[in-house]
């Protein structure tokens, strides 16, 4: 494994570890905010309208 | 940089088991369900990793709840993959973040089940767009192997993952609209979260991998 794929190995492992460092707190913190249904469902359609990756081969 | 990548490289395990050490000593000092919960899980990693890396155990658990390495017993030059511990270990994270906060986030303590519900999924959907933003970036870097291995073993799973994760929350949010909880939304989650971890770990794999 060459240097700047380890490099990239080790940033993208930072920055999953830091989202879901992000996602402890925010669980841990009182008073959480919760989406009202039409934020919810319109963030559904923004995951719906992610591209396939496989298709990108 | 090389030489802290070598350094790196060759002492991975002393680099991990000294990283969960400063863990303890920092949830010692900031004592919390989360913290504790954590470190519960990042020892069984370890020793996991000991025991499947023929690693000698060099974590000792002191009265006060910290963890000490021992040196004496630390010999380098083991086996080569360095970062797998590392993205395990992150794996198993996606489990504590997303499996186990019903229990331990004061966040849903006063939630209704239906808002819990919207929280938990919000919460895995910001996991999987992590994983596969990641995905999209080391596409771009990796070697042309590599590339081909992470695009015919990880893109299906994130594929999957997304249209699992689309399912989940079409059932949260007529679990909302109705207030009548799908039979389904149980089983449609816990499969979203193993696709998620299922693709960070095949990344994982990737990083033992050579050209």
């Amino acid at each position: 494994m060459v240097a700047t794929e380890i490099i990239a190995f080790i940033s993208a492992a930072i920055k999953v570890g830091y989202t879901f460092a992000e996602i402890v707190e925010r669980l841990s913190a009182d008073g959480y905010e919760v989406p009202t249904l039409e934020e919810y469902e319109a963030r559904t359609e923004e995951v719906r309208n992610l591209p396939d990756l496989a298709e990108g081969k | 940089m090389d030489n802290v990548i070598a350094l790196l490289t060759e002492h991975w395990w002393m680099a991990v088991c000294l990283a969960v050490a400063l863990f303890s000593i920092v949830a010692q000092i900031t004592p919390n369900k989360v913290d504790n919960r954590i470190l519960f899980y990042l020892l069984k990693v370890v020793d996991f990793i000991a025991l499947n890396f023929r690693k000698p155990t060099i974590l000792t658990k002191s009265e006060d709840g910290t963890v000490a390495v021992d040196f004496d017993k630390y010999k380098s030059g083991f086996i080569r993959p360095p970062l797998i511990a590392g993205f395990v270990l992150l794996a198993l994270l996606v489990m504590a973040c997303t499996g186990c906060v019903k229990n331990v986030a004061p966040a849903l303590e006063n939630l209704s089940p239906v808002d819990k519900a919207i929280v938990v999924t919000d919460e895995v959907t910001n996991a999987y767009e992590a994983v596969r933003a990641e995905y999209v970036d080391l596409v771009g870097t990796l070697g042309h192997d590599k590339a081909e291995w992470i695009k015919t073993n990880v893109a299906p799973a994130l594929d999957e993952g997304r249209d699992a994760l689309v399912m989940v929350r079409e059932s949260v949010a007529i679990w909302k609209a109705t207030q009548v909880k799908p039979d389904e939304y149980d089983g449609q989650l816990v499969r979203v979260r193993a696709l998620i971890a299922d693709a960070w770990a095949k990344i994982a794999q990737l990083t033992g991998k050579e050209e």
